[in-house]
């Protein structure tokens, strides 16, 4: 169940002859002024998300790629949800990465909608498209079981996979499905279920192909899969933009199973990081462990370049004397040199973080077959987007005819939305001519990563009479995430992880300073919106940027809790108290735009349930937080904190006035009712947690129109 | 050379080179992908199989050394179609999240219960196995209701 299916298998009908029901809607996001395009093949006879057994089982595709954030469960849960059926009935199905003939400058778009994993963006992505896509999928039977019925559509609802009428009779989806397959799909949006509704969507789930992971059935990239693969291994240059020298392969060729040697080429100096990282000898055989000890029977030599001398010791050394530098503004609100002329206190801090690898417990790999005119990849992803494009970039094979599974991944964390091993796997498949299965070890992995990028901080906070933070400074000399990334300005999403100034602090007053470095010529500062733009000069391990997953390991998270840190030792209250009041304040206003979704929409917890932490940080809630014990003395003072913070520090304008329920308003009023029930019992409910008040953000807030252009899932 | 064993109940044979760790021989050789490869020198327990009952990490287990033994891997846990306790309290837990080390934890979990039918919290915390995604407390739990449910009564 697992196992990606082509789309032939999908498709097929049951033994029965009777067929299920099987119906795909991809949708657009359903903002206004989209409403009435919808794409064109959604008339087109459609790749499925929904089938309904004669059995009454509904098996429900999963789009997107699954690496533990649980969206192989949570998807079909939306679909599921407004297609009204039971649960406990659900199976679910992996599809695999979908694109289609469009009429359009590309020539192609989406087949299933958006299939990447990055950036926490699947649940508010998927949030309007799939529920409508189980709305219409419903429609379909009420209109099959209206006509059976001949009764009015209107009169008719639905419970749990049947259709009932207002008499008492009612007809499954099973029973229906036949029919219901040759009714028209809805050609415009269909009313979507209120939350105080909603029976699957709130409730813990458990993952949907559990029973596969538990019984070690469950594929992932590394499980590879197409037959007559060798194995291929490479040794990287440790040097970057490094160069191979020589290599002698007489005793690695001696290894019984060792089939082929080959170099593959690396980045050059000056030409961006869009390929692999580096370069290196390839080492092809029967299986793994001919090629591991083909590869430790290499000896090569390596032409090492400018960076060669640098290590973590110099970058250190030069991040802090860049710190001791001027630097250049990157953002400043309010008055700081008001505060730090009136501050009664002034704190002082320096931090350093180091270069950090996203160490995913399964390692880099792809499993690849070129054929003249086609491709079969199977690996572990977070950007199957762009691994197609890398594959077509490199062979010029039509992207329509590259089929591309999408099995678990061994953990993501923003490490698979770059696409390098696939470049690697395309360079030995197109030597070798066999299908290839290229994998990483771990100490691969580690040393050939998109790290976090290092960094030093420096942070000042002024304090008042009474203790309370009037404004920060903070400083930064740190690598550039986008460093020899081209394109990387219009492939960032504008999103907090991104934004060292994405904290939310509209209370306080503070700067930001991005501080800079002496650069290679050629190459620009970037220092726009905070974020810290300097270059590193280096080895390659020191060099490129981090790719961000989600929004929690990034500098914007670490620099969030650095300023708490650095304020609450400066109050001498406790950390965790001080983290609450600041991080989960009341306050936030909108920072002029740049943060376009300062408050986490919807975040599906695990896949499962949706995050409270967007109502919470409203200060909507009594001061409680999730997970956090911190006594007394904090709730006390979260209160008191909230109510002075609301009075005494302005609030910064609203991009969006007039929207609504707005992200700044505590109005509860305005605000959504509160989830659907949950399950009695419930073991994993928190004593005392009440009910969060749910908030449809996407409907008050619509993403910028740039949105859909997120360099995870560009078509 | 050939190492003579058994694997999940059935006689296998392997002709290649005898100091390939038995957890690539099960990979591609045996066709059982349900063991993972996540560090290679034994530092996290992706790799964990049972052999002669007992918990051992493969990925520096030579295929030599389960000469005549007797080798379970996550595939060969359940029997008859039954789901092993451990497998069935981490469904009830629903423990997995990326779902990578879980074969790992559930036969090293398997395994400790083997020992010990009512572990401490000091004996569970005695499992090494890693979990990038950091699902230890499910794991926990799990191993707690496993031993529930192997006894039928509430553990300490």
């Amino acid at each position: 169940m697992s196992v990606a299916l082509s789309r032939r298998d999908f498709l097929q009908i049951t033994a029965t002859g009777l067929g299920g029901l099987m119906v795909s809607a991809w949708l657009p996001p359903l903002r206004a002024q989209e409403a009435a395009t919808e794409p064109a093949w959604l008339r087109s006879s459609l790749d499925l998300f929904v089938r309904v057994e004669p059995d009454e089982r509904v098996i429900i595709g999963a789009r997107s790629c699954e690496i533990g954030q649980g969206v192989r469960t949570s998807l079909p849960m939306l679909i599921a949800e407004e297609l009204d059926v039971d649960w406990s009935k659900v199976t679910v199905e992996q599809l695999p990465y979908g694109l289609v003939a469009a009429d359009n400058e590309q020539g192609l778009d989406f087949k299933y909608g958006p299939q990447g994993a990055g950036g926490s963006t699947n649940i508010p992505e998927g949030w309007l498209e799939l529920r409508q896509v189980g709305a219409r999928v419903r429609h379909l039977f009420l209109q099959a079981a209206a006509k059976r019925w001949n009764a009015p559509l209107d009169s008719l609802s639905t419970e749990a996979g049947r259709v009932l009428h207002p008499d008492g009779r009612h007809l499954s989806y099973g029973e229906l499905a036949e029919l219901a397959r040759t009714m028209p799909v809805s050609d415009k949006p269909l009313p979507l279920k209120a939350p105080d509704k909603f029976r699957i969507i709130g409730r813990e789930t458990r993952v949907a192909d559990g029973a596969d992971v538990v019984t070690g059935r469950a594929r992932f990239g590394i499980d590879g899969g197409i037959p007559g693969s060798l194995v291929a291994v490479i040794a990287r240059c440790p040097y970057f933009e490094g160069t191979l020298e020589s290599v002698d392969d007489s005793a690695s060729r001696a290894i019984p199973g060792v089939r082929d040697i080959l170099p593959i080429p690396g980045p050059t100096a000056k030409e961006g990081l869009v390929r692999n990282l580096a370069a290196g000898v390839a080492v092809v055989a029967d299986d793994t462990w001919a090629a591991l000890q083909g590869r430790k029977a290499l000896k090569i030599k390596w032409r090492p370049t400018e960076w060669a001398g640098d290590d973590s010791d110099t970058f250190r050394e030069s991040a802090f004397a860049a710190l001791r530098k001027d630097g250049k503004v990157a953002r400043q609100d309010g008055d700081v040199k008001g505060a730090r002329a009136k501050a009664k206190r002034v704190v002082e801090a320096e931090y350093f973080q180091p270069f950090l690898a996203h160490c995913t417990m399964e390692p880099m790999n792809a499993s690849l077959e070129l054929k003249k005119d086609s491709a079969l990849l199977i690996a572990s992803l977070q950007s199957p987007g762009g691994a197609s494009r890398m594959i077509h970039d490199m062979t010029g094979i039509s992207r329509l005819n590259i089929d591309i599974h999408l099995p678990r991944s061994g953990g993501g964390f923003g490490r698979r939305l770059e696409n390098d091993f696939v470049a690697e796997a395309v360079h030995v498949a197109q030597k070798v001519r066999r299908p290839i299965k290229l994998i990483w070890t771990r100490e691969d992995d580690i040393q050939n990563d998109w790290y976090r990028p290092s960094g030093a901080h420096g942070m000042t906070a002024f304090l008042n009479e009474k203790n309370e933070l009037t404004g920060w400074s903070h400083r930064v000399a740190a690598a550039d995430r986008g460093f020899r990334q081209p394109d990387f300005a219009e492939r960032l999403v504008a999103r907090p992880a991104t934004n060292l100034c994405g904290f939310p602090h509209p209370v306080l007053h503070g700067r930001s300073r991005a501080c800079g470095r002496r650069r290679p010529a050629g190459v620009s500062a970037q220092a726009s919106r905070g974020t810290a733009g300097t270059e590193v000069r280096g080895s390659r391990r020191a060099g490129p940027g981090h790719r961000a997953h989600g929004g929690r390991a990034e500098s914007g998270g670490k620099a969030h809790r650095l300023r708490a840190q650095t304020a609450a030792r400066a109050r001498h209250r406790r950390r965790g108290a001080f983290r609450l009041r600041r991080l989960y304040g009341p306050c936030h206003g909108s920072l002029g735009g740049e943060r376009p979704s300062e408050d986490p929409p919807l975040r599906v917890r695990r896949g499962r349930r949706p995050c409270r932490e967007s109502a919470r940080r409203r200060g909507a809630d009594d001061g409680r937080h999730a997970g956090r014990d911190l006594g007394g003395a904090a709730a006390r003072d979260h209160g008191q904190g909230r109510a002075r913070a609301a009075a005494e520090f302005p609030r910064l304008p609203d991009p969006h006035p007039g929207g609504g329920a707005g992200r700044g308003s505590r109005d509860p009023a305005q605000r959504v009712s509160a989830l659907g029930r949950r399950r009695d019992g419930d073991p994993h409910r928190r004593a005392g947690a009440r009910e969060r008040p749910f908030r449809r953000h996407r409907e008050t807030h619509p993403p910028p129109a740039d949105r859909r252009s997120a360099f995870i899932d560009l078509v | 050379m050939s190492v003579q064993f058994t694997l999940n109940g059935k006689s296998a044979q392997f002709d290649g080179a005898p100091d390939m760790p038995l957890l690539w021989y099960l990979r591609d050789h045996a066709g059982l992908t349900g063991t993972k490869f996540a560090c290679g020198v034994a530092a996290c327990g992706a790799c964990t199989v049972h052999v002669d009952g007992k918990a051992v990490r493969s990925c520096v287990t030579p295929v030599s050394a389960i000469a005549g033994k007797r080798v379970t891997t996550i595939e060969g846990l359940a029997r008859d179609g039954k789901l092993h306790a451990v497998q069935q309290a981490w469904l009830d837990e629903d423990v997995p999240q990326c779902g990578y080390c879980q074969a790992g934890q559930i036969m090293a979990a398997a395994d400790l219960l083997a020992r010990n039918s009512n572990p401490d919290d000091a004996a569970i915390a005695g499992l090494t196995n890693l979990c990038r995604c950091g699902t230890y407390p499910r794991v926990r739990r799990a191993i707690r209701r496993a031993v529930n449910l192997l006894t039928g009564s509430k553990s300490t």
